[in-house]
């Protein structure tokens, strides 16, 4: 029971991030290798604030979407200039400098209790450990089954946010600029706005589920904002489909079912890691020959 | 002084193998990210080679070789078919399936290989002293074979009629068509081109500093920062580019320290891609409509 | 913004919306506009122009332009093909920075003034760079040449999409739900702008699933909705039938009488007439800059000029002392295929024949015409030998199109190509080029990367050069719009396997020398091939509306 309970948390976090970056790939066009970084940003923040400034559990989400919010300004910013292909480059730049950042800003002379301190911010490749579990209003959040009812609340949030946002006129906004950017600026439309409003808050969205992982898992270090990760997200979103709710949300699923799958083929540990991204590569490659739409998706990524 | 001839030489094979990126995206516009995977696969085929016992020269040979066929195989099995399967040409879907590629080939490695630092190298390198400087033995080899492989590839794109096919290939490859030259031949020599200069970048460096199935990717960015930064409409801007960056990369190391190169590479890019996004070699484009 | 130029600008009392005037301080005289105290010239200016200039690749597209558009003209834009009417009408609509010179909109109840070019802290402030989205606020829309519009929505979203200061385009008010009531007025208004296009019941239809016709009407629609007071249509008859154009026509003089919106419309020269009927004023863009023309004067021009032009060229190669004969056709769309018998040759043989061809270019149909019952009929004819045959069609009709599916460039959705005794439709181009059939493109058809030298060697033309000595080492980006397409043309008509000629517009960058070569190149070719050329050109026909 245990075991499903964690394996349904990772879907909690992982839906959460499709969605996010379905808003992006699925509403703008634009292929964003960096998500992985926002998502981090989340752990990072909730890690730091709740073992530092004893923060509750909202208040340390709330900063942690914020900040991400903000920092999406690197991705949102070049987006106004560089399509295609350039944004992808643009995007991975950004992907490996954050990664670069939770890996460096270490000293070498620090201890664990520098942590969060302007030398040592992150302690680069030892990590974050003993981040407390959440708590809201004095309600600790300790069992494995009060953090699946967080997670899953905060999934149904999310997609209330997205669905609210996606059915009004911004999300019309959204989709015309995703038709046709040109045609959008010329009856007067704000194109660059709206694609800073939108990064801000799918990167804001990928942060939140950082929170949540950072408090379940209670250590966190720089491979969360991997490169490798990155483009398990991407994978997600492409295989599972774009452009509407059920393709995320399949291909969170069919992403998480994965590596249990291959449990069942008795493949040794050193290289299960290894097999499970073969077989997203390989996914990839097949889902753009065979069916661009993903899965589950109503929109081709062309 | 030392810093400069460091950063030169690094530089050169920066350049090479922006020359094999830049073979690719010319001609079809396709972002060749498994490129980081053939360079990340081009050193363990020849260290299995040496496994096997081979001499080192057979070893260097079978990695090239294999590496422009795995390069071909690309074309041949991926971009080609998308390309018809998609009246227009999708530059997304290439990317991905690309991306793809790249992931299943440095998986393949970890898990055929595995994933720790291996080198081709037996022993330390050798060393040679001119005045003050210090060169070692593979940045010498590097260094002198980077250099005549650049003024050969120049000197075979002006004269050599095949050189001048491909060069035209790069320019319009839908005229040539039209004068009855197969394009799609000649698109999978751009590839195994491509292989063959990106193979030769990896063993330079394999062979001084060593290998791991991770390098790919870093090598690719590189690659293209340098085609970028120096004009990716041309073969003279990957050259100038590459060297570029080396020189700007070894300054980095030596004025901060190894772990801001990267950093300071796409500080560079971002920088040109806003004031100059067509290049040191390259000429403002017709600006149609934004 | 910032009113660089010092004279005063009076609005009328009558019509003028928004806000009262704005005097700027400054006193009355500069740039030959005298203003005294009793007289209120250019009262009715909603857009001026100063030494406007643009440049290409060193090449000065627009030298020199100077316009004063009055509200509610209806203003014809020509020029020949390369003559910068695009250049121009993507400028105006805040799509391309002029490199020089001034633009003044008044449309919208304020003075908006860019100056160019412009200067660092003017780009400082992001609301307001000159784009289209800025120069939209200012009451100037556009339709494009290529119908566009959203396709993933229906009618009703694509108008209600364009509705400016929408509240709930912003996330935070979508997110709370405030932009009900907006929202509801919006699609209310949308719903009778639809009817008001004759598009009443067609609201829910997917934007991709209308004809053409009607599509176009949606889109002036929508320039409408998002507040165009000016309205730049780029080739808004292309490709339509002749009650396709009737329809648009009606709607365009009623917008301009009963909301005195002021049009700017670029017409190709196959349409023209009907816009003359409708026109005000004409402007003639020619070396870069604009000479203003009344409809009358511009209506006997084409009488004169073109129908003489075309049949003379045909008779000097087909060495005919008569006017030769043609045979017409019409095909789908819009297009007349002219067979001329040249004298002395009976028909020979059939050289190409092509069989219910269907051609897409993406989602859209352009070779083809889709049938009331859902079914695509393709396009049908032969040439044989002995032939001249000609495509006169409007822009956009698919002249294009056409030739690279017969070349092998793109690839066909249904149909046969029979060349002499071969299906070829699954050649690929290199292949069909050893089977002597040669496409001329209309552009980019030399490499700019390649010295003169270098591309003769390519095609096996050594010989060539000793036409071309003073040009052997120039490289391909640096030659005139005359010599690269005087070096393609010879290339193409120089080849000794040539069997079929296809001409994609070839006219239209050669001068009065070149065209002479061309012309007598094509003579001696005749007799071992045949020539399918493009143009866009027609003689006035009294049959089409005139």
């Amino acid at each position: 029971m245990n075991y499903i309970l964690h394996l349904l948390i990772y879907f909690n976090i992982y839906a959460i991030i499709a969605i996010s970056l379905n808003m992006v790939v699925g509403y703008t066009n634009l292929l964003s290798l960096a998500h992985a970084g926002y998502y981090a940003i989340g752990c990072y923040t909730y890690a730091l604030v709740t073992i530092k400034l004893n923060m509750g559990f909202l208040p340390a989400l709330v900063l942690a979407v914020f900040i991400a919010a903000l920092m999406s300004l690197a991705i949102s910013l070049p987006a106004w200039r560089f399509k295609g292909d350039f944004f992808v480059l643009v995007s991975l730049s950004v992907q490996v400098f954050l990664y670069s950042l939770f890996y460096n800003w270490v000293s070498s002379d620090s201890g664990i209790d520098t942590i969060g301190t302007l030398k040592n911010l992150t302690n680069g490749p030892y990590g974050i450990p003993g981040i407390p579990k959440p708590s809201i209003l004095s309600i600790k959040f300790d069992s494995i089954g009060m953090i699946f009812i967080l997670s899953s609340v905060l999934l149904g949030i999310c997609l209330v946010i997205s669905w609210n946002l996606l059915k009004s006129p911004w999300g019309r906004l959204l989709k015309g600029i995703r038709d046709d950017e040109l045609l959008a600026r010329n009856i007067g439309k704000n194109v660059r706005l709206a694609k800073i409003q939108v990064i801000a808050i799918a990167c804001g969205m990928a942060s939140a589920a950082g929170t949540v992982y950072a408090s379940y898992i209670s250590y966190i270090d720089p491979s969360s904002a991997s490169l490798d990760d990155s483009i398990l997200f991407l994978c997600m979103v492409l295989v599972g489909g774009v452009g509407n709710f059920r393709g995320p949300i399949v291909g969170a699923a069919v992403l998480l079912l994965i590596p249990e799958m291959l449990r069942f083929l008795s493949i040794p540990d050193s290289i299960a890691a290894n097999v499970r991204l073969l077989l997203y590569g390989l996914l990839l490659v097949l889902v753009v020959r065979l069916r661009p739409q993903g899965i589950a998706g109503e929109y081709r990524v062309e | 002084m030392q810093v400069i001839i460091n950063g030169l030489i690094s530089g050169m094979v920066i350049s090479v193998l922006a020359l094999g990126f830049n073979a690719v995206y010319l001609p079809s516009r396709i972002f060749f990210i498994a490129l980081g995977g053939i360079y990340a696969i081009t050193p363990f085929v020849a260290w299995a080679c040496l496994q096997y016992k081979l001499p080192l020269g057979v070893a260097l040979l079978v990695a090239v070789l294999a590496a422009m066929v795995l390069s071909m195989a690309n074309e041949f099995f991926i971009h080609s078919p998308l390309e018809k399967k998609n009246k227009k040409v999708s530059p997304g879907a290439h990317l991905i399936s690309s991306l793809g590629i790249y992931i299943i080939v440095i998986q393949v490695i970890a898990i055929v290989w595995g994933s720790e630092t291996k080198v081709l190298r037996e022993g330390i390198d050798g060393i040679f002293k001119v005045g003050t400087l210090i060169i070692t033995k593979s940045q010498a080899i590097s260094g002198i074979m980077s250099f005549f492989l650049i003024a050969a590839f120049l000197t075979w794109l002006k004269n050599n009629k095949l050189g001048i096919l491909f060069k035209a290939l790069s320019d319009n490859p839908t005229e040539l068509a039209l004068r009855g030259y197969n394009i799609k031949t000649l698109r999978l020599f751009a590839f195994g081109l491509s292989g063959f200069l990106t193979a030769i970048a990896s063993l330079f460096t394999a062979y001084e500093t060593g290998f791991d199935p991770y390098v790919g990717m870093s090598a690719f960015l590189l690659a293209v920062v340098a085609t970028i930064v120096g004009g990716q409409k041309t073969f003279i801007g990957p050259i100038i580019g590459g060297i570029l960056i080396g020189m700007i990369r070894s300054q980095v190391v030596w004025h901060f320290s190894a772990r801001w190169q990267d950093a300071f590479t796409f500080l560079i890019l971002v920088i040109f891609l806003y004031l100059r996004p067509y290049g040191i070699a390259g000429s403002k484009a017709r600006l149609e409509s934004r | 913004m910032m009113n660089k130029l010092n004279y005063v600008h009076v609005k009328s009392f009558v019509g003028s919306m928004g806000h009262g005037s704005r005097f700027s301080k400054e006193p009355l005289v500069a740039e030959g506009i005298f203003i005294n105290s009793s007289s209120y010239i250019n009262a009715a200016t909603v857009l001026s122009t100063e030494g406007l200039k643009k440049s290409f690749d060193g090449q000065e597209v627009l030298k020199d332009v100077n316009i004063d558009l009055q509200r509610g003209e209806i203003v014809l834009l020509r020029g020949d093909n390369g003559s910068g009417k695009t250049t121009l009408l993507n400028t105006l609509t805040g799509n391309l920075e002029p490199d020089a010179g001034t633009i003044n909109i008044y449309a919208n109840g304020t003075d908006e003034h860019f100056r160019f070019p412009r200067k660092w802290y003017h780009n400082l402030n992001p609301f307001d760079h000159f784009t289209p989205e800025r120069v939209s606020r200012e009451g100037i829309g556009r339709t494009w040449q290529e119908v566009r519009l959203f396709p993933t929505l229906n009618l009703q979203d694509n108008i209600a999409l364009s509705y400016p200061g929408q509240k709930g385009e912003g996330p935070f008010c979508a997110l709370i739900r405030s932009f009900k009531e907006q929202e509801k007025r919006n699609l209310n208004i949308s719903r009778e702008r639809l009817e008001k296009l004759g598009l009443k019941g067609r609201e829910k239809s997917s934007a991709d699933m209308i004809s053409l016709g009607q599509s176009k009407r949606t889109a002036i629609g929508m320039a409408l909705q998002a507040g165009a007071k000016i309205l730049f249509l780029d080739e808004p008859l292309a490709g339509l039938d002749e009650a396709g154009i009737r329809d648009i026509i009606e709607q365009l003089k009623l917008i301009a009488s009963e909301k005195q919106i002021t049009l700017v419309i670029v017409e190709h020269i196959f349409n023209m007439p009907a816009i003359l009927e409708i026109a005000t004023k004409v402007w003639t863009l020619k070396n870069g800059k604009i000479t203003i023309e009344t409809p009358a004067q511009v209506k006997e021009e084409i009488q004169l000029t073109n129908g003489f032009r075309m049949l003379e060229w045909i008779k000097q190669v087909g060495g005919c002392e008569d006017n030769p004969v043609a045979v017409e056709e019409r095909l789908p769309g819009g297009a007349i295929l002219k067979k001329f018998a040249l004298s002395g040759k009976t028909a020979g043989p059939i050289v190409l024949e092509v069989k219910d061809l269907v051609v897409h270019r993406g989602k859209r149909l352009v070779i083809g015409e889709k049938l009331p019952g859902g079914d695509i009929k393709g396009v049908s004819f032969k040439l044989c030998e002995g032939e001249l045959a000609l495509l006169e069609a409007p822009n956009g009709w698919g002249k294009t199109t056409l030739f690279e599916a017969l070349a092998g460039l793109i690839p066909i959705d249904q149909g046969v190509i029979h060349f002499y005794d071969q299906d070829i439709e699954a050649m690929p181009s290199w292949e069909r080029v050893r089977k002597g059939i040669r496409f001329l493109q209309a552009r980019k058809n030399i490499f700019p990367g390649l010295t003169v030298k270098e591309m003769l060697r390519l095609t096996k033309d050594e010989a060539l050069i000793s036409s071309f000595p003073e040009i052997a080492h120039k490289k391909g980006s640096d030659l005139s719009g005359g010599e690269r397409q005087k070096l393609s043309a010879l290339s193409l008509l120089k080849d000794r396997n040539l069997r079929l000629g296809l001409l994609d517009e070839p006219f239209s960058a050669l001068d009065k020398d070149g065209i002479q070569l061309f012309l007598d190149n094509i003579k001696t070719k005749l007799r071992d091939a045949v020539f399918f050329i493009a143009l866009p050109y027609i003689k006035n026909d009294k049959r089409r509306i005139a």
